[in-house]
């Protein structure tokens, strides 16, 4: 059934984003091959850069758009009366919005350095820097910590955005759903600013006279790299299991809206 | 004694102040097809919510099968709202195919049967057709499943006598024996000869439950004269 | 085209009346098979479980047979259609003739009205 949902969410979704996906290419060929110390200085070595630019901002804005109207209009409006009396779970719906928006922002970040790379392909010289490379001794367990630490922010900022627009249709908090979402959005944005700065400060209140804070201080300054590595180590696996907890709490406040207080007019 | 295949027990459903659904209990048998009489606001679009899970209730239960609305009680059911739920990028071809790729029950030959009836390209794409066709495509996708529940809120309301026929035929020529089908109306004296039985509601209430042949030689009158005469202002 | 019915009368006796009908005005021969109960009810645009009802009473009046592998005819005894159309007739007959008796018309008079009029009636 997932697979399903997610079948057609991308279907619905893929003719707004591959059209910008090849412009953006096109334009970075068409700068890549004039190469990037263009002498030629004429009206296209302003307007390429130009468009590529505008092109990415569009992108950034049209994934903004569609993982909010996507959710929006397929699930909140008209279209809801479809989608809520499939026979399917609102697990699968939720999560095939999810991994959707996903898939989009993930290739957008794709495109970029394919971008990127096409523009200065002529600087480039492929094995030098896949020499670099090698040379580079990351730690896997970082380099894992690390990735999953980017994809669950993503995912906390999709959740927000879902919990948001569920919460907003369930209270009628405006007529405009999207303006509604837009507040709880904010005010979810606040709070949690507000409840970790609070923690941050209890936090230090509590135990800044603890020998095992001294200690874990000392290390983050100590000017030995391994031991502030792994202090950072520390701190992105705790950041990691405080987004996975923020998202759990987002989801199942997106599902316990959608589910018990869905009211589709 | 057959189980009956929807109950509702003490069911209440408020929305703010108003009580759209208020303690109503009721009990429909299978294999009939029943009218959902009442005048506007009277709680019969909220009923047909709460049977197919888009609302739960405030108070009390709904059960299909005896048991509450669930993913399994949605693959029995076939529902059709009063709005138009297609959306604007797919194709008529496409839409059949996600019913045929979600609904085990979705005959997709007769759905494409009935749409080259209408003279309805599967090639036209979903948001150039006028209202009066999109009504007609939901009505094929929802009467083209071998449900056992159908739910249909206002099919006949607001459009012309010829679409109106077409309609009550698509229904009748697509019953299945043993399902059971709740139509939803305003408009009773173009449809109360489809209906077996009837129910009246009143203010979220059940005013009466009762066969037509049963009110007709009762009371003499037509359902429908019977519902000016109960609802008039 | 559907049937026209009279929604304050049980659709099913209106189904069993023109059924009746059609029988005596030969529209449905003796023998005849009868298409589905689905599509007579379509036919007559009334709910297939009514339409039921009604072929179920006119069996028990023995107007129609079923055969369970063959399907429903009407039946051959011309007697019994004989019967239906006397009966029909004397019903249709009786309110008339209550009237025009009231009006104090003889069966001499009557019998000269009705030869007068058929003879109209037939040029």
């Amino acid at each position: 059934m997932l697979g399903k949902l997610m079948k057609y969410e991308l279907r619905a979704t893929a003719r707004y984003f591959l059209p910008i996906y090849g412009a953006i290419i096109v334009f970075s060929m068409l700068i890549g091959i004039r190469g990037v110390n263009d002498t030629y200085r004429n009206a296209l070595s302003v307007i390429l850069p130009m468009a590529l630019g505008l092109s990415f901002m569009g992108l950034g804005v049209m994934t903004l758009i569609m993982v909010v109207k996507r959710f929006d209009s397929n699930l909140l409006g008209d279209e809801g009366y479809l989608m809520f009396t499939l026979p399917v779970k609102a697990n699968s719906i939720i999560i095939s919005k999810l991994l959707t928006s996903m898939v989009w922002i993930l290739s957008s970040t794709l495109v970029f350095f394919l971008s990127m790379g096409i523009i200065t392909w002529r600087e480039f010289n492929l094995s030098e820097i896949l020499e670099e490379l090698s040379h580079l001794q990351l730690d896997p367990y970082f380099l894992v910590v690390f990735i999953l630490v980017i994809l669950m922010s993503i995912i906390q900022f999709l959740l927000q955005v879902y919990a948001s627009l569920g919460i907003a249709q369930a209270y009628s908090i405006s007529k405009n759903r999207i303006l509604g979402g837009t507040l709880i959005f904010i005010l979810f944005s606040i709070v949690i600013n507000m409840v970790e700065t609070f923690a941050a400060a209890g936090f230090t209140f509590l135990f800044a006279d603890s020998p095992w804070f001294h200690d874990l201080v000392r290390m983050a300054e100590s000017s030995d790299f391994i031991t502030v590595f792994s202090t950072i180590q520390l701190f992105f696996t705790i950041l990691l299991g405080y987004l996975i907890l923020k998202n759990i709490l987002f989801y199942f406040l997106t599902k316990y809206h959608l589910q018990k207080k869905l009211n589709l007019e | 004694m057959t189980q009956s295949i929807i109950e509702f027990q003490n069911l209440s459903k408020t929305f703010g102040k108003t009580k759209a659904v208020d303690n109503l209990s009721l009990s429909i048998a299978p294999g009939k097809i029943i009218g959902l009489l009442g005048p506007n606001g009277s709680g019969k679009s909220t009923l047909f919510k709460l049977i197919n899970g888009l609302l739960e209730p405030t108070k009390g239960q709904v059960l299909i099968e005896g048991q509450a609305p669930s993913m399994e009680s949605k693959k029995i059911i076939s529902y059709l709202p009063e709005r138009t739920y297609l959306n604007d990028w797919m194709k008529i071809r496409d839409i059949l195919n996600f019913f045929h790729d979600f609904y085990e029950d979705f005959d997709l030959v007769k759905a494409q049967e009935m749409l080259r009836v209408l003279g309805l390209d599967e090639r036209h794409p979903l948001k150039t057709l006028s209202k009066g066709n999109k009504e007609k495509v939901q009505l094929i996708l929802v009467m083209s499943r071998k449900a056992k529940i159908y739910l249909l809120d206002e099919p006949i309301g607001g459009v012309d006598p010829a679409a109106r026929d077409f309609i009550l035929e698509t229904i009748l020529s697509n019953y299945q024996e043993d399902a059971t089908m709740i139509i939803s109306t305003h408009l009773i004296s173009d449809i109360e000869k489809v209906f077996d039985e009837v129910i009246l509601l009143q203010n979220g209430s059940v005013y009466d439950y009762d066969s037509v042949d049963s009110i007709r030689e009762k009371t003499g009158k037509s359902v429908d004269e019977l519902f000016r005469e109960v609802f008039k202002c | 085209m559907p049937w026209n019915f009279d929604n304050s009368i049980p659709i099913y006796l209106q189904i069993i009346q023109e059924m009746k009908r059609r029988i005596i005005r030969k529209e449905l021969t003796p023998g005849e098979r009868l298409a589905s109960v689905r599509d007579l009810a379509k036919e007559a645009g009334v709910n297939p479980n009514t339409m039921q009802k009604a072929l179920s009473e006119l069996e028990v009046e023995g107007l129609l047979e079923t055969e369970r592998t063959t399907g429903r005819f009407v039946t051959s005894d011309q007697k019994l259609i004989a019967s239906l159309r006397e009966a029909y007739l004397k019903e249709r007959l009786q309110p008339f003739l209550s009237e025009l008796q009231s009006l104090g018309l003889s069966e001499e008079e009557l019998m000269t009205l009705i030869r007068s009029q058929y003879k109209e009636a037939e040029k």
